[in-house]
């Protein structure tokens, strides 16, 4: 969305972005990572691996000839999986979880009434 | 490799964004960089929902939890000489806790300072921006603050923008 109001108003615009199925509303240029949300360059204090991302955004940048291109990177993340899966989340869930979590509770509770019935 | 766009969703999360239409936009904007890259000044934009404690209120988390269906569309500018300890987030969608740790992993001044220092890019821009992700509604980003965060950028003559979502 912002990359494209930005590359509409003259400006070149790279997406780093772990979502590139996404890209397909029309993204100017995409670099994938397989990395967890709130880490799009990659894991704190790892100055190289954060370079090595960064590096490959401005080479797109640079090398692209025509929108939409998408370059994935394999690079790995340094967490086991069951760990990153759950660390990016906030501790306390957000409103909108929340709000969905409540229904869930309450539609349950209604159908354990209805059967007691 | 084959990047999983939904590796670190849940499960239900997944279900339900595969089967959500994606509506393609055409024509896909196009601005090709104008001059090599080491004389290009770059700006970075981040949806991380930072901001520098002290200086701009942090985003509006207070309405999210009254209207779980709003997120704060504003943004805020980052300067370029910002240290780690000024940095505030207010994202309640992700674990802010590396970013407070190292700032660079979303928004990564720090890294493009270096990157100035080395002649790969001409200059990193004064100001850099930051929005909140959490958008159900993309009408403000798209018709106001969008538009107006390109034209601050345009003032200070920036020529390219790295985009990390959060």
């Amino acid at each position: 969305m912002l990359a494209r109001v930005f590359e509409e108003s003259g400006l070149s615009t790279v997406l780093v972005t772990n979502g590139p199925f996404f890209s397909a509303v029309g993204v100017p240029r995409t670099v994938a990572v397989e990395f967890p949300y709130g880490h799009m360059l990659g894991y704190p204090e790892d100055r190289p691996m954060q370079k090595q991302v960064i590096e490959a955004a401005l080479s797109l940048l640079e090398e692209a000839k025509e929108p939409e291109e998408i370059r994935e990177l394999d690079v790995e993340w340094p967490q086991e999986f069951d760990v990153a899966r759950k660390d990016w989340h906030p501790s306390e869930a957000s409103p909108i979880v929340g709000m969905m979590l409540a229904q869930a509770k309450k539609a349950a509770q209604e159908r354990d009434r209805a059967q007691r019935n | 490799m084959s990047v999983d766009s939904f590796k670190y969703l849940p499960r239900s999360l997944t279900g339900y964004f595969k089967s959500q239409p994606i509506t393609r936009q055409e024509p896909v904007p196009w601005t090709p960089l104008a001059k090599p890259l080491n004389e290009s000044k770059v700006a970075l934009v981040t949806t991380a929902g930072i901001y520098v404690k002290g200086a701009e209120p942090p985003f509006d988390a207070e309405r999210e939890k009254r209207e779980p269906m709003w997120g704060d569309p504003t943004f805020r500018r980052i300067p370029r000489d910002v240290e780690q300890g000024q940095i505030g987030t207010s994202h309640l969608h992700i674990n802010n806790r590396d970013i407070q740790l190292d700032m660079n992993i979303q928004l990564p001044v720090h890294r493009f300072l270096e990157l100035e220092t080395e002649g790969r890019i001409g200059s990193l821009a004064e100001t850099n921006l930051s929005f909140m992700g959490y958008q159900p509604n993309t009408t403000e980003w798209r018709e106001k603050y969008g538009p107006e965060a390109a034209s601050l950028m345009k003032e200070e003559e920036v020529d390219a923008i790295l985009l990390t979502p959060a």
